[in-house]
């Protein structure tokens, strides 16, 4: 049986310059990465530059990395602050007033009606992430979407294990009642 | 649904807490759009592109400024003795605050705590300990292995020696004479009674001072500093033994050590002397061409 190579492995590979072990790497986590700054900063394109620059930034720095620590953790550090200099950049502050309009996106077997469905239902659950602070918002993401756990989180987010714990429950507990308030029925 | 109970678990919340759970649905449906083969594929591009230019950049022979070394052998030979005192500074900086703080203390403390004769005792016990901690504190780079770094500096290792005997003895004659005046303050028959002269107190541990680091440094040019001090500091406890027993004491009371300070000093400083000379003639780290 073949042994799934680890992410320190590959990083040590990397370290060494093995083109084999970046393909790897970005099989691995460029959807996952671009899915995260997409819902961090809710524009495709500027995600997807985003999204190359956390990779350029993981490359140019590969050899400063230790392979004692995770490698994902280490990545989701650079992607969360390359994502928070993005939003905190002059242009984003000039150009995009809030956040702007998630993209559309259609699933091809669905009618027409369960796309508008699923469309407006998409666009109040975003909506409503929007209403939230950055730090609750950032713990919903990657504990939710990414599927990193709270010990993971703690480390990118350089703050305490309960921290995040509290993050996300004040989170959560705010969507709930923001949900509410737009009239859905939870439950 | 394992996901939905490990997060409803993380918040507290019941696993049929139909109102979070529904909150998590709606989360769920909030879905994003899968970057494009061709974005995968331009990244993938540019990053080896990236990873081409580290390894060439760290794959270059680091580019060295050539060395004037006719430069360097003018500012350094430009009188030897004046830089040797240049280098004094750099070399002072080494003591930290907090290791002058700590061995000033405990001599004052010391004198502080005894009185007339058992002060003279401690003082005179005290100096080369004090002397040996502040040479090994001075060369502590060398447990580092920094001893490379040094000797790429335009400076000999004579003149590092030097400089750094300037600052071991400057600092614990200072410290020593600021002892003695506090001894003369409570002893001032050191001052007014000429069998005790200032002088003989002074001599009583400077002597042995001088001779225990005058070991410690010539042990050093073979063993290196670590073992000199440990050297210095072994005779230094078999004198105090030796001191405490009879024959020691019929050996001091003979008044077979009255000439003996200024031998020890005499001995110490032709020591030191040796240890400079050895530095200056054996070992040489100038490359030539």
């Amino acid at each position: 049986m073949v042994g799934i190579i680890s992410d320190e492995e590959l990083a040590r590979q990397l370290q060494q310059g093995n083109e084999i072990a970046l393909e790897t790497i970005i099989a691995r986590y460029h959807s996952k990465i671009f899915s995260y700054i997409y819902r961090m900063n809710k524009n495709y394109h500027s995600a997807n530059d985003v999204t190359q620059e956390v990779f350029i930034k993981v490359c140019r720095n590969i050899k400063g990395y230790n392979a004692e620590y995770l490698f994902k953790t280490w990545l989701y550090t650079i992607a969360s602050n390359t994502c928070k200099d993005y939003l905190k950049s002059a242009y984003v502050q000039k150009t995009i007033p809030g956040f702007a309009v998630a993209d559309n996106i259609r699933d091809y077997e669905d009618t027409p009606e369960e796309f508008l469905q699923k469309q407006d239902e998409r666009e109040a659950i975003i909506e409503v992430l929007n209403q939230l602070g950055d730090i609750h918002r950032e713990v919903i993401v990657l504990r939710f979407y990414e599927d990193l756990k709270l010990e993971e989180i703690a480390l990118i987010l350089n703050i305490p294990v309960g921290t995040v714990k509290s993050r996300l429950s004040y989170g959560l507990h705010t969507l709930k009642r923001l949900l509410k308030e737009r009239g859905g029925e939870l439950g | 649904m394992d996901k939905y109970q490990e997060i409803l678990g993380e918040i507290d919340k019941d696993e049929n807490d139909k109102e979070m759970v529904a909150v998590l649905n709606k989360l769920s449906n909030y879905t994003v759009p899968e970057p494009t083969v061709a974005m995968t594929s331009s990244l993938l591009n540019n990053l080896k592109t990236v990873l081409r230019e580290n390894d060439t950049s760290s794959n270059e022979a680091p580019f060295i400024k050539p060395i004037d070394r006719v430069a360097i052998q003018k500012t350094v030979d430009a009188g030897s003795l004046l830089s040797i005192f240049r280098l004094v500074k750099p070399q002072m900086n080494i003591l930290t605050w907090r290791f002058i703080v700590t061995t000033s203390l405990i001599i004052f403390a010391g004198i502080f705590l005894t009185s007339g004769d058992t002060s003279l005792i401690f003082l005179t016990n005290g100096a080369p300990i004090l002397g040996l901690l502040t040479l090994f504190y001075e060369h502590r780079a060398q447990l580092y292995g920094t001893n490379e770094m040094e000797a790429s500096c335009p400076y000999t290792p004579a003149q590092l020696a030097g400089a750094r005997i300037i600052v071991t003895l400057g600092y614990t004659v200072i410290v020593c004479l600021i002892a003695t005046g506090m001894i003369a303050l409570s002893f001032s028959d050191i001052l007014i009674n000429e069998k005790i002269l200032l002088w003989n107190t002074i001599l009583a541990w400077l002597a042995p001072m001088v001779f225990f680091l005058g070991i410690s440094l010539a042990v050093s040019l073979r063993l290196g500093i670590g073992y000199g001090c440990g050297s210095a500091f072994l005779i230094w406890v078999m004198q105090i033994v030796f001191e405490q027993n009879d024959f020691g004491n019929r050996f001091i009371q003979a008044g077979l050590l009255r000439e003996m300070p200024m031998v020890f000093l005499v001995i110490g400083l032709l020591l030191i002397a040796m240890h400079i000379r050895y530095l200056r003639n054996e070992i040489d780290y100038s490359q030539n061409g």
